[in-house]
């Protein structure tokens, strides 16, 4: 089967056994050296990010199999498809679009562009700010058992400043001293702060902790007693609204769906139609602030986007919104 | 691969091994279609036993070692392969590498299982993965079926086969 003589509209499911035959004993032909060739060419082109759009368009089709109206007979990430096809690509950039090509039953050609649903702008700052923690629990090195009378364990408020490794003996020296200055004095301390903890937020006696920290909150052992890793950042979370996260949604789907990179995508790489599957990962998860609220979870964030794309989606056929976190899989049809 | 290739013939050379071949996926690929795998199989032969009477590789890991390539998990990484080597411990295997086709490649020789070995070799070995090899190089025909039938009997694999038949529904025309 050449790409010339290729037209998924005439194709019946009877010819793609019979195509996938016949490139197999093709390829079966090749001299040994040609076949290794391609074997090291599949394993280049087996990125990290191609692995994810497997396992994401894999778990997408286990919640939502018929996706396209109908079941798929194949389909594989485009890095895999033409090659695996024998068939000749389309000229780049079209060669690398869409992430994952598939046939259905009836032999339509559908592609899918995946996208992910995250506040970049929010991932960035937990990042750095994750990395502002790592340093300083570096610096602490190897956290001493906690032989203290009061202390359960410490949270610490870092400011956003690079930690020069320099200053690394230094700051642990002087935190073990603020908690046996605390521990010391503990006993002294107004009822309601033995009961509730202490926030430290004046550390001018120390000042390569007042370079890096803009406070130490001391829990009291009365209540919890941490014996290991008691020297922590509390876990992000705190106060949010869940808008953050929708108009990071609705403002993506709008932007993809008039990407001109897709303008030309169906006719050029030969697709009967091209969806778009937009998936909340753990990336989101981890660092994006929730987009759930009470009485509010994806089914609903699903209704605000198909609200927010109003019928118009723009270079794509359909448009899918899917919850892609282990358990928790969701999808929903926005357009 | 080439770099693999070169390094085994050097091993073999220098007495590291005495006798190697490749099996599994890669031979498999050699009779068949390519696929995306990023492992060899090597069959070494004679097994090495080392003083507490387990299989030793004591002596190839520290010879690719001094070359640079360091072990990881049960393989040996070399350039962009990952290198099992396997002690031919079965008597199919055994046979497999003393009787290897003779391959060209890229300027030097290796050795490879004989389609009739590797589909037995994969008889035996069994997985799902294992048989759709042993019906693909079936359909190829590509083996010669005395051959292939004598192996199965020589080395006690005969119920295997019958099984095999029975699931796969073949039949010899």
């Amino acid at each position: 089967m050449s790409s010339e003589a290729f037209d998924p509209n005439k194709f019946r499911v009877e010819d793609l056994f019979r195509a996938k035959e016949e490139r197999r004993q093709r390829l079966a032909r090749l001299p040994f050296e040609e076949k290794i060739k391609l074997v090291e060419k599949l394993q280049t082109g087996v990125s990290a990010a191609m692995k994810n759009e497997k396992l994401i368009f894999d778990s997408f089709l286990k919640v939502c199999p018929d996706f396209a109206g109908e079941l798929m007979l194949e389909w594989d990430v485009v890095e895999h498809w033409y090659a695996e096809h024998a068939l000749e690509p389309p000229p780049h950039p079209f060669d690398k679009r869409p992430d994952v090509i598939a046939v259905t039953a009836s032999g339509r050609s559908i592609g899918v562009e995946l996208k992910s649903w995250v506040n970049r702008e929010q991932i960035t700052t937990a990042r750095k700010q994750e990395r502002i923690q790592e340093n300083i629990l570096k610096a602490i090195g190897e956290q001493p058992p906690n032989e203290t009378e009061h202390i359960g364990y410490l949270w610490l408020s870092a400011k956003q400043v690079r930690f020069d490794q320099q200053d690394a003996a230094s700051f642990r020296e002087q935190m073990l001293s603020l908690i046996k200055q605390v521990d010391s004095t503990w006993s002294k301390k107004p009822v309601w702060q033995k009961e509730h903890g202490d926030h430290v937020s004046d550390l001018s006696d120390f000042p390569i902790l007042q370079k890096y920290l803009k406070g130490v909150r001391f829990h009291p052992a009365s209540r919890d007693r941490f014996e290991i890793r008691w020297i922590r950042f509390p876990s992000p979370g705190g106060a949010y609204s869940p808008n953050e996260m929708l108009e990071t949604l609705s403002g993506s789907l709008i932007g993809h769906r008039s990407d001109e990179r897709y303008k030309d995508l169906k006719a050029i790489s030969r697709l009967d139609e091209v969806y778009l599957l937009v998936h909340y990962d753990f990336k989101a998860f981890a660092y994006n602030t929730p987009f759930d609220a009470p009485n509010f979870g994806f089914k609903e964030a699903a209704k605000f986007a198909s609200a927010a794309l109003d019928g118009n989606g723009g270079y794509f056929d359909r448009i899918f919104l899917f919850h892609f976190l282990w358990g928790q899989e969701e999808a929903h049809r926005i357009l | 691969m080439e770099k693999v290739i070169q390094i085994l013939n050097q091993m073999q050379a220098e007495g590291v091994v005495e006798k190697y071949a490749i099996g599994g996926g890669i031979a498999a690929i050699y009779y068949l279609e390519p696929y995306q795998t990023d492992d060899i199989d090597i069959f070494i032969s004679p097994v090495i036993v080392g003083p507490n009477g387990l299989v030793s590789f004591g002596r190839i890991y520290s010879y690719l070692e001094e070359l640079g390539y360091n072990p990881e998990r049960e393989y040996i990484k070399i350039e962009d392969w990952l290198v099992q080597f396997v002690p031919a411990s079965e008597s199919v295997q055994e046979e497999a590498v003393a009787q290897a086709d003779r391959v060209a490649f890229a300027g030097e020789y290796t050795q490879i299982f004989s389609s009739e070995h590797l589909a037995v070799e994969l008889l035996r070995s069994g997985r799902p993965k294992d048989h759709a090899r042993v019906v693909a190089l079936l359909e190829s025909q590509q083996m010669d079926m005395q051959v292939f039938h004598d192996i199965i009997r020589r080395h006690g694999l005969g119920e295997k086969w019958q099984e095999f038949a029975v699931r796969y529904d073949w039949k010899e025309g």
